[in-house]
């Protein structure tokens, strides 16, 4: 384990001040970590996301990334994560290849560098006949992958997946945890945002479990058993016994 | 079937209640800066029209303008890409429905006949001078609308993409027939033409009975019909509901549109790619631009070129500049950029897409009346287009950052 890469510390936050959706969230990942937020519809990963992107700010607690906060630099802050949206979020203007382009630019990105990396991933995601194509005649699969291969494109110190899976073929699931895996090993953190248990519980080094705004369990997968109390459960089995628990109460 | 009459209304009155909203803003002058520009046009215009030379081939440019306007109308229908799953199955019901939509795109399509006369005007003159009256122009038009109108009904019965663009563009030298009629260039046969027009226009109806109608090409239509509605508005004001289309433009990207990769221009990357490929800015930027550039050759005095350079260019510059709130994305937020360089991109993207147009006009200038005039042209040209980009143009999009 080295140094904290993100640290969420007692966050309060939301879309109107009198409304918090989140309730004094923290959350702490370090450098060659994959921690997974996991909770049910409107649990508040969403919303933590948005906090640590920096497009909403916390009314209370700090967020910090490489111990810097966002606004001493927004710039800087930016650079150092990248982001792959649970929905697609593409310019109609723009082709595959430009858009590629265009966030290269957008990180600095040494133009040869930027080439060689295009061309691996495109490679990868099996995405080399469409780079002239326009991203809304895609299917949901290939626009999943082209935010994919954007994310990837850059080398940031965070990536922050949500709901990466959705519309993925089973050869672009597998593709994606690969290379996932292999910027951990190369030092990133990463912080998925998933339904898929599963995957989670195989690919995550801890996971937060948050529900109603509040993180109710934290931990590795033995941790999360025995703070429940279920040796042998699976995630899935601890994911639902605990949420039905707190909806009664 | 009264559900769907009442399905007529109630989509005519939810389209005319939220058009009226901005006709409304519009009218009361809120945005009178282009109307000004618009009523300073239409002077020069005018101006314009007086130096025509006798041997103008006025007849023939009207007759073709004429036919390819009226060519183009096919009825408004106000449907929606629901109604492919909840009106298709019933669509043999939708007679009156048609029928409606056929009257209700008469009705509008006569108005703006009627209003693209008076832009005419100053040229009609020249015909009217003989007799004093609009109506042997205007009965035959409006009868020669409605007949393509019921025909277009009829076309949109096709399923093949090239039949649809044929049966245009026999509508297209039918209407060019009469009007040269109507215009004088030929002698006038009016038994002949309503006897063809009537043979067609009931072949048409007999073989449509036949057939269902081409809903993907109906609801094409009628995207296109709101896109072009929602493009004059643009023209004043920002809307919601302003669809754009995408050109890929093949043959610009080894060109124009190849950009060199540099870091510091991300911006400019974006906005020049975006604003070339979007039709309905780009189409009239390039209108613009050639319309104002033909304006050149015509020998006037210095200050109405001078005038006439600044309205273009402050009518392209309005047009493109419009687009700047709608062209922002959820990434702009997330990129390690400075928000000033999206500023600073946009602006540079108007600065090069405004010089290329007093270039252009520059050039024309230069050519047919004289080095000293073109070169003072686009001097004052780039001297107003700085200013007005990197002060005027700035001061107003900073509101949205």
């Amino acid at each position: 384990m080295g140094h904290p890469v993100l640290q969420v510390q007692e966050i309060t936050g939301g879309y109107m001040k009198g409304k918090p959706v989140l309730h004094r969230v923290s959350i702490d990942i370090q450098s060659h970590e994959m921690v997974g937020l996991i909770g049910l519809n409107g649990a508040g990963k969403s919303t933590t996301i948005k906090h640590i992107l920096g497009l909403l700010d916390p009314f209370e607690g700090t967020i910090l990334l490489g111990g810097m906060k966002r606004k001493d630099s927004p710039a800087e802050y930016a650079s150092r994560m990248s982001y792959i949206p649970e929905t697609p979020l593409f310019y109609e203007h723009l082709t595959l290849w430009e858009h590629l382009e265009l966030t290269a630019m957008a990180y600095q990105l040494n133009q040869s560098d930027f080439e060689k990396r295009a061309k691996e991933l495109l490679q990868e995601f099996r995405m080399e006949r469409m780079v002239n194509w326009f991203p809304s005649t895609f299917s949901k699969g290939m626009k999943q992958k082209l935010m994919i291969i954007n994310a990837f494109l850059t080398d940031p110190a965070l990536y922050i997946v949500d709901e990466p899976f959705v519309g993925l073929d089973p050869r672009g699931i597998q593709s994606l945890l690969q290379m996932l895996e292999k910027k951990k090993r190369e030092g990133a953190s990463i912080l998925m945002s998933t339904h898929i248990l599963a995957t989670a519980e195989q690919y995550c080094d801890r996971l937060i479990l948050l529900h109603e705004g509040r993180v109710v369990l934290r931990g590795t997968l033995a941790d999360l058993r025995q703070q429940t109390g279920m040796e042998r459960a699976s995630l899935e089995d601890i994911f639902l016994t605990v949420t039905e628990v707190q909806r009664n109460g | 079937m009264a559900d769907l009459n009442q399905l007529w209304k109630k989509r005519l009155w939810g389209f005319w209640e939220d058009a009226m909203r901005y006709l409304r803003i519009i009218v009361m002058g809120y945005v009178y800066f282009p109307i000004l520009l618009l009523i300073g046009l239409a002077f020069l215009y005018q101006y314009l029209t007086r130096q025509l030379p006798s041997s103008f081939p006025l007849g023939w440019i009207l007759s073709f303008f004429l036919a390819w306007l009226l060519a183009r109308s096919r009825p408004r229908t106000f449907l929606e890409e629901a109604d492919l799953i909840f009106l298709r199955p019933v669509h043999h019901q939708m007679g009156t429905y048609f029928r409606k939509a056929v009257i209700y795109s008469f009705f509008i399509y006569s108005i703006q006949l009627l209003a693209f006369l008076a832009l005419l005007s100053p040229l009609l003159g020249i015909y009217l001078a003989g007799s004093g009256q609009i109506l042997p122009f205007l009965i035959p038009l409006l009868v020669l609308l409605l007949w393509n109108l019921i025909l277009a009904r009829q076309e949109m019965r096709a399923q093949q993409p090239l039949l649809l663009f044929g049966y245009k563009m026999i509508r297209f030298l039918l209407n060019l027939i009469v009007c040269l009629q109507i215009f004088q260039v030929i002698p006038l046969y009016w038994v002949v033409d309503l006897t063809v027009l009537f043979i067609i226009a009931f072949l048409s109806w007999r073989k449509g009975k036949e057939e269902n109608y081409n809903w993907t090409f109906l609801l094409q239509v009628e995207r296109k019909k709101k896109t072009s509605f929602y493009s004059y508005i643009h023209w004043f004001m920002e809307t919601p509901e302003q669809q754009t289309t995408m050109a890929h433009r093949r043959n610009l990207r080894f060109q124009f549109l190849r950009l060199p990769y540099q870091p510091r221009s991300t911006y400019f990357y974006f906005y020049l790619k975006s604003l070339v490929r979007e039709k309905e800015v780009f189409y009239p930027y390039i209108r613009l631009t050639m319309i104002s550039t033909a304006l050149m050759f015509w020998h006037v005095p210095l200050y109405i070129s001078l005038l006439i350079s600044v309205l273009a260019l402050l009518l392209n510059g309005f047009q493109l500049y419009q687009v700047w709130p709608r062209l922002d994305s959820f990434w702009f937020h997330l990129y390690p950029l400075p928000l000033r360089s999206r500023e600073d991109g946009f602006l540079r993207t108007l600065f090069v897409l405004l010089t290329i147009h007093i270039t252009a006009m520059s050039i024309v200038t230069l050519w047919s009346q004289g080095f000293g005039k073109g070169g003072l042209l686009w001097l004052v040209g780039m001297f107003f287009l700085a200013g007005w980009v990197y002060v005027g143009i700035r001061k107003k999009i900073r509101i949205h950052l």
